[in-house]
């Protein structure tokens, strides 16, 4: 019986360590505690402060190593940054990774994924910035981007770089195609658009794509189109505008009749569509748009996807390839069928979390206000070809430029397309909850035998808005 | 004599008949065999083969199966995993847990174990009640609060998060207590009339008779840590603490193509596989002595 | 007299409760760190609101038990680990019945045989997850080789009514080396007497299987088919990798569900709940399976005697 109590009551002990643990107060909006402008950062010792990221592609990490190296030589002796370089699973997301630390703290500067921002603010996980970044520093950035790093009035997190989706495409097949003359189902002729207002819509994408599917010999295609990314969210981030942007309802928190809606359905359909009419893959992997890439101690074999259908961020996966560098090009994301047009974007940025010290804010906010300087933006978006999160560079980045033949004047089209349409990802602080499980419905979508769109649908639907309900957020 | 002619031919005949009969039961279980055994490695088998196949040409079209298969040997593949991926470095960190693991599991729970059987306590009753009743727990049951213990303890991410958990282990104790109790108290009490302290018999003398049981427990453990997945998976985020199994699941989503994927498998396993065929004989005596004993 | 040869017991038995409770000290600490610690909050946060990331707040009683209740993914995990305990038991002890019995000889190969059945085994989980995903994916090699008889391609994976079975059939392919082992052994030490014996009566090969081979090994049988009951309770590392749930939730099992509530949506108090509930099972099917093997102790003890009266 003495035994049993003592039990219990350690019990007890051991549940107040977890209940405990309160957080720092959070500084109201007005009160300003960051270095003005052109201020220098002075200390007495040197500050240490902690940096996490996932791993990118080849190009992305080299700039990363690169630029904290030179960060740690400017500010040697008052601070110095090391990084963390997160390893992205396929099932295990990086969000969720971070999740799995907070137990254990977090590390003070955190690289995130944009439309989490709502979720990790929401939760107490990251803390606003906009009392350590001047005004005049921020308006140099996109307003989309500001908007995707704000929660509740409050600046949380800042970006880099962006990146947006096109339909890239082997320019030596897509001549071969347009040589042909082919024409729509409705007899007009297919041509590469020439602005953002004559994109392809998601239909005549489907038409084409399935037109330039061609058979290699020996049961192999070539197929129009890949739709291939990560199992964890690609599909939503890159099919979300079907929704017409009420995909969580009025108060995003409601995916019942709005993710299960009508445009739902048109949008799973359309999926399924791609493969009935052996337009995509559904099996694919993502090197299909340039297997038939040729660099050193590599030999090529085949291409199999004619277009591919991606973020920026894989440029520079194609530039790697002598053959595959001179043939790609791009053309704007698709317009949704009935005419209204929406580019996704929106990409990683920058945020301090809430187990920064409140001593060494000032120094982790100097970090990303360097990461984020003109000069760092730029070389970042030419060395990894994503679009800058800054207005001004698009003047000055030659690229960018209007009437730039740089790969075609693929990147003017990219600029032309944010400044037209750009649409950040779906803003909810139920994103963590909503997101996979929407990109998981997609997937089975397009890869199960025999799915039951609208059962998908709805039952994606049900969950998501069960976790919503269980994690308290309405 | 006619009769005598037809007993030998009838004493004959199921003799000859019983031999032939064994003879063919013998042959088809051969022939059984080498199917099924066939059928059982050829997994395997298409892993270490396909391994050896350097074409940048990923599954998502292979029409036949002739495609799968090397046309010329080559150690692309493998090169390309250790280059990479730091599979080195995961390779040594699962060794690291794995021998560290098993120490510590040895001492605790032979100590232990040894105490139940030999040294009568007061409150031994108790405890092994209590063992009794764990051992019913299973470790799935208790993963997230475990988790929560183990990261409050500022354990998380280090090497220590994914051996301590494991020191003591129910079943580990009991097994050694049985084991011990089967030793003959004289030569206990021989040692102790000696003037030994009770430690320095349970070292110098209990622990050299015990060979078989260590080797047991060292065998089942050591391998049990190696392929483990699930608790390093969640304790383990950083990637340079990963174990091999979380290293190649992660490789799944990486792997340039086909080849470079099962060679990573391959690697994972060619050490394990050569570290049985050493132990081959105590691993499958422990496995087998399992069942035995509970007779 | 009398109290003098009390005093010596004490100070003898003070002895033994020092050095006994020293040599179980690690053995504690580890396992109420460790052990007792975790079941019991997992006890107390089944019945919190206990978020990862905001903590606790407040008891909310039986409330996520109730939850549960009317949960349907839970239902259908509930559903799918007892499909998957179904067939994979007798499945996976069939096969290693039959393997044992087909290798138990000293003939020239037959240890390489044996390698053979046990060579999964020594791969880990992990690694035959991954490969079987290749081998089942839509252009992988099982669809190949239907393709070359005819036989269109299979979802496998992507289909939700051959998913499970996709993943039983690979689990029973892995684990029959172990369970071989073991039957083996039991094989081995049924006292070729008895063979003989039953022989000279007139017995027939099955015959002898019936009546000398089963009744030997029934212990040791019921043993492995308890270990392969409570290994296949805890599937997770194949779903987890493989399908993570999917397709339509038809390989989400009990485990995984505890991990997807708790860890993917950081609900620490409803996954307690969960977990709470599996091992409430455990310890009852144990509580079950140890009645049932001292049942067949006792039945086995009793035929013994009834061997022993009769010879």
């Amino acid at each position: 019986m003495k035994k049993v109590c003592a039990a219990v009551l350690a019990a007890m002990m051991a549940l107040c360590l977890f209940a405990c643990g309160g957080s720092d107060p959070v500084a109201g909006k007005d009160e300003f505690l960051g270095l003005q402008d052109g201020e220098e950062f002075t200390t007495d010792k040197e500050i240490s402060v902690s940096f996490i990221r996932p791993r990118g592609n080849d190009a992305q990490e080299r700039w990363w190593t690169t630029t904290v190296d030179a960060f740690n030589t400017a500010y040697a002796g008052r601070i110095k940054v090391s990084s963390e370089v997160l390893v992205r699973g396929d099932n295990s997301s990086y969000e969720q990774q971070i999740g799995l630390r907070v137990a254990e703290g977090l590390p003070d500067v955190m690289y995130m994924d944009g439309p989490y921002v709502s979720n990790w603010a929401y939760n107490g996980m990251i803390v606003p910035i906009d009392n350590y970044i001047t005004k005049t520093y921020l308006s140099d950035f996109m307003d989309y981007v500001i908007d995707q790093g704000t929660y509740n009035e409050r600046l949380y997190a800042l970006s880099i770089v962006d990146s947006t989706i096109m339909v890239f495409y082997r320019k030596s097949y897509m001549n071969a195609f347009l040589q042909t003359n082919p024409k729509f189902s409705d007899g007009s002729k297919i041509e590469l658009p020439s602005s953002p207002e004559t994109a392809w819509t998601f239909n005549q994408l489907a038409e084409i794509a399935a037109k330039m599917t061609s058979s290699l010999g020996g049961g192999k295609y070539r197929y129009g189109l890949n739709i291939a990314g990560d199992k964890t969210e690609w599909m939503s981030y890159a099919f979300s505008p079907m929704w017409g942007g009420n995909i969580l309802g009025a108060d995003t928190l409601t995916a019942t009749g709005n993710l299960n809606s009508a445009k739902g359905l048109e949008a799973g359909n359309y999926l399924r569509n791609l493969r009935l009419k052996n337009a995509i893959n559904p099996s694919a992997g993502g090197t299909d748009f340039y297997d038939d890439g040729v660099k050193e101690d590599v030999a090529g074999s085949e291409c199999k996807a004619a277009m591919y259908f991606t973020g920026t961020q894989n440029i520079t996966k194609f530039n790697e390839f002598e053959n595959i560098a001179a043939d790609w090009d791009a053309t704007y994301y698709p317009r949704n069928n009935d005419g209204s047009y929406s580019v996704p974007c929106g990409g990683w940025t920058l945020s301090l979390s809430k187990d920064c010290a409140l001593s060494k804010r000032v120094a982790a906010v100097e970090f990303i206000k360097y990461l984020t300087s003109a000069s760092s933006c730029q070389s970042f978006a030419s060395q990894t070809a994503s679009p800058p999160a800054r207005k001004s560079l698009y003047e000055s980045m030659a690229e960018y430029k209007e009437g730039s033949a740089v790969q075609g004047g693929a990147y003017v089209r990219i600029k032309q397309q944010i400044f037209k349409a750009a649409t950040p990802r779906t803003k909810t602080i139920a994103y963590a909850e909503f997101s996979p499980l929407l990109a998981k419905a997609l997937n089975e979508i397009v890869s199960d035998v025999n799915p039951n769109i609208k059962d998908k649908l709805d039952t994606a639907a049900k969950t998501i808005d069960n976790k919503i309900r269980q994690a308290s957020y309405k | 004599m006619q009769n005598t002619g037809e007993c030998v031919v009838a004493v004959n005949a199921p003799r000859g008949g019983a031999k032939a009969r064994r003879r063919a039961v013998l042959a088809a279980q051969y022939v059984a065999n080498i199917l099924l055994g066939i059928l059982f490695i050829s997994p395997l088998l298409w892993m270490f083969v396909t391994a050896f196949n350097p074409i940048q040409a990923l599954d998502s079209q292979i029409s036949s199966i002739t495609e799968f298969l090397p046309r010329t040997l080559s150690l692309g593949n493998f090169k390309a995993v250790f280059t990479r991926i730091p599979m080195v470095r995961y390779l040594l960190n699962t060794l690291l847990y794995a021998l560290g693991t098993v120490v510590l599991v040895l001492l605790v729970n032979a100590l232990a174990g040894y105490a139940l059987a030999k040294i009568p306590f007061r409150g031994r009753g108790t405890v092994i009640m209590f063992i009794v009743i764990m051992l019913t727990i299973p470790f799935e049951g208790i993963t997230l609060s475990l988790y929560m213990v183990v990261s409050k303890l500022q354990l998380l991410n280090s090497p220590l998060a994914v051996i301590l958990p494991s020191a003591m282990s129910c079943f580990y104790i009991f097994m050694f207590r049985q084991f011990f109790s089967g030793i003959p108290n004289a030569v206990i009490e021989a040692a102790e009339i000696d003037g030994c302290k009770p430690l320095t018999v349970f070292f110098r003398v209990v622990i050299p008779m015990a060979t078989p049981v260590f080797v047991t427990v060292f065998i089942l453990e050591f391998f049990g840590k190696w392929s483990d997945y699930y608790w390093p998976m969640l304790t383990l985020t950083d990637s340079a603490l990963w174990n091999i199994q979380i290293a190649i699941a992660d490789f799944n989503s990486r792997a340039e193509h086909y080849g470079q994927f099962m060679a990573a498998l391959t690697v994972c396993t060619l050490p394990i596989v050569i570290l049985f065929l050493f132990l081959q004989k105590y691993y499958i005596q422990g496995i087998a002595t399992q069942g035995i004993k509970d007779m | 007299m009398l109290q003098t040869a009390n005093k010596k017991i004490s100070a003898r038995q003070r002895r033994y409760d020092l050095t006994g409770w020293l040599f179980c000290l690690p053995a504690v600490v580890f396992g109420a760190v460790f052990l007792i610690a975790p079941i019991l909050l997992s006890f107390t946060f089944s019945f919190t609101d206990y978020h990862m990331l905001r903590g606790l707040h407040a008891f909310v009683g039986f409330e996520n038990y109730v939850e549960l209740f009317s949960d349907a993914v839970f239902g259908k995990a509930i559903v799918n680990t007892v499909k998957f305990v179904v067939f994979v038991v007798p499945l996976q002890c069939g096969l290693a019945l039959l393997l044992a019995l087909l290798v138990n000889r000293t003939a020239k190969g037959f240890g390489v045989f044996k390698l053979a059945y046990f060579a999964p085994v020594i791969t880990s989980m992990t690694v035959v997850a991954l490969l079987f995903m290749n081998f089942y994916d839509a252009n992988g090699l099982f669809n190949l080789l239907l393709g070359t008889v005819g036989i269109d391609a299979q979802g496998f994976l992507h289909d939700p009514r051959q998913a499970m079975y996709s993943i039983i059939f690979m689990s029973v392919w892995q684990g029959a080396g172990y369970q071989m082992i073991i039957l083996l052994a039991a094989l081995q030490n049924v006292q070729p007497e008895l063979y003989e014996a039953a022989g000279l009566d007139g017995a027939n090969g099955w015959q002898k299987f019936r009546h000398v081979t089963l009744p030997g090994i029934l212990s040791v049988g019921s043993f492995v088919l308890l270990i392969t009951l409570i290994g296949a309770f805890k599937l997770f590392t194949q779903p987890y990798i493989m399908t993570q749930g999917g397709p339509d939730n038809s390989t989400m099992t009990v485990v995984l569900y505890i991990y997807e509530r708790g860890m993917t949506d950081k609900l620490i108090g409803y996954g307690s709940a969960i977990a709470m509930l599996f091992t409430f099972a455990f310890i009852l099917a144990s509580a079950v399976g140890k009645g049932g093997s001292r049942g067949v102790a006792i039945y086995r003890r009793r035929r013994d005697r009834y061997i022993e009266e009769m010879i």
